[in-house]
């Protein structure tokens, strides 16, 4: 194999790479879609006090839903190296039953994390909006905070 | 000296012999040479060397040859006769020999050409990898690049501000101790939980009568919701108060189709649909404004209108 066929092996895995790394950017940027169930949502992260940390999140239905809430939350945490996946809250938990609501077209509510002062954090919340006539979800990614 | 160099100097000595030409043809060639044909690396450092050497001397000799920069140029720069205005030129500074040789196409001329489009495209490819990987880095940390130019590329809509654009805004306008509830009166919701200066419209398309007003507060924000019903049509207005400038906002739900901008009021109304359903969004200081429904679209703006002039 003489340079040139390397270099143009080289090449095509660039091209084959910039291919599918654009496929998968265009297979996400199109993940979002219209909804017949979900009209808007927000979250947001706060830093309270002494490092802890809370996530609040609202949601509206297009009208009324049979549950409308978050099905599940997940807190990301960087210690200064990376930001890795550290608590995790899901409706399925009796305890947090609460993040769903029932046979209404809104839910507003929070959860919290006790973080560590100086550590940055950002939260991922899924919806979900279903009534008889099916169901949908949908994410929101908020923005990185540092824990005070 | 060492013995070592000593002997590779004289067994190199044959190139130093050679013209540059010749030197530059052994190094071409050789990048084309499958691998077990190619020369050691000895060889062309040493070749290299001789080139180098021969080039400093010519940059240090203070009058240049004219003759050999011509030559020169027309070997390398005019390889394909393919320039008429080089040509004539040619024809009058040149030997029928040495236009001979210049206009034949040889591999040798095709080679760089192919050499520079492997060059761009390897920089283009890079340029493209890198631009992939820095929008997946960002997009993983909450930043959307493309969101950032044109939101409603996607199907959904949000705003983005940048922040100060409306630091006056929401000043002691969240007021407290609010719960979920049911009213009649539009008006007088509004009024009962201190959000009269919250701007809805004064017209609502008349088969529509008020469901349920919803009402919810978190440290961050209020939302007023209103669900208008008429039998399995809704109608939905809302006004989510962010209580400070936010980071980021609501993320709205709409088909692919681009947003229209509605101006009333000195305001922008972004009016879309959300499967099939008219929907108008719009922005004054930190509150996010929302109408949804199964209206025309005609109704829509009929409703927009009439919060500015009254219908």
């Amino acid at each position: 194999m003489n340079r040139f066929s390397a270099i143009r092996r080289l090449l095509s895995f660039f091209f084959c790479f910039v291919f599918f790394s654009s496929t998968i950017n265009f297979a996400n940027a199109f993940d979002t879609h219209a909804s017949n169930f979900i009209d808007h949502c927000y979250a947001e992260i706060q830093s309270t006090s002494r490092g802890n940390i809370s996530i609040s999140y609202f949601i509206s239905g297009v009208g009324k839903m049979d549950e409308i809430g978050a099905l599940s939350i997940y807190v990301y945490e960087d210690e200064g190296n990376g930001f890795r996946r550290v608590e995790e809250f899901f409706s399925s938990d009796p305890e947090f039953s609460y993040m769903i609501s029932n046979n209404t077209m809104v839910c507003s509510e929070k959860v919290s994390y006790n973080g560590t002062i100086g550590n940055r954090y950002y939260a991922q919340v899924f919806f979900l909006a279903s009534n008889d006539l099916g169901e949908d979800t949908e994410s929101f990614t908020t923005t990185i905070i540092t824990a005070t | 000296m060492t013995e070592l160099e000593h002997r590779n100097r004289t067994s190199y000595s044959k190139y130093d012999r050679m013209s540059t030409a010749e030197l530059e043809e052994i190094l071409r060639l050789d990048f084309e040479l499958p691998v077990a044909d190619e020369l050691d690396i000895d060889t062309i450092l040493y070749i290299t060397e001789v080139i180098a050497s021969r080039e400093k001397e010519a940059e240090n000799s203070s009058i240049p040859n004219i003759d050999i920069a011509w030559n020169d140029f027309c070997t390398k720069y005019f390889p394909n006769g393919g320039n008429p205005l080089l040509q004539d030129v040619l024809t009058d500074k040149t030997t029928a020999e040495q236009k001979a040789v210049s206009n034949t196409p040889t591999k040798t001329s095709r080679y760089p050409i192919r050499r520079r489009i492997v060059r761009v495209a390897s920089i283009a490819a890079l340029l493209v990898t890198l631009f992939l990987v820095m929008t997946a880095t960002a997009y993983a940390f909450g930043y959307n690049l493309w969101e950032a130019i044109a939101q409603w590329t996607q199907d959904t809509f949000s705003f983005a501000i940048e922040k100060g654009e409306h630091s006056q805004a929401a000043e002691n306008r969240s007021p407290s101790n609010m719960s979920l509830g049911d009213t009649s009166d539009l008006q007088k919701a509004l009024k009962d939980h201190g959000l009269q200066h919250l701007s809805f419209p004064t017209w609502i398309p008349e088969e529509f009568s008020i469901d349920t007003v919803y009402v919810s507060e978190d440290e961050g924000y209020t939302d007023f919701s209103v669900l208008y019903t008429d039998g399995d049509k809704i109608l939905i207005l809302s006004a989510f108060l962010h209580k400070d400038v936010p980071d980021n906002f609501i993320q709205w739900q709409k088909d692919l189709a681009v947003p229209v901008v509605y101006e009333a009021g000195g305001i922008s109304h972004y009016m879309m649909t959300n499967m099939g359903r008219q929907k108008a969004i719009w922005l004054v200081d930190t509150c996010e404004y929302g109408i949804t429904g199964d209206i025309s679209k005609e109704e829509l703006i009929l409703m927009i209108d009439s919060i500015y002039k009254g219908v």
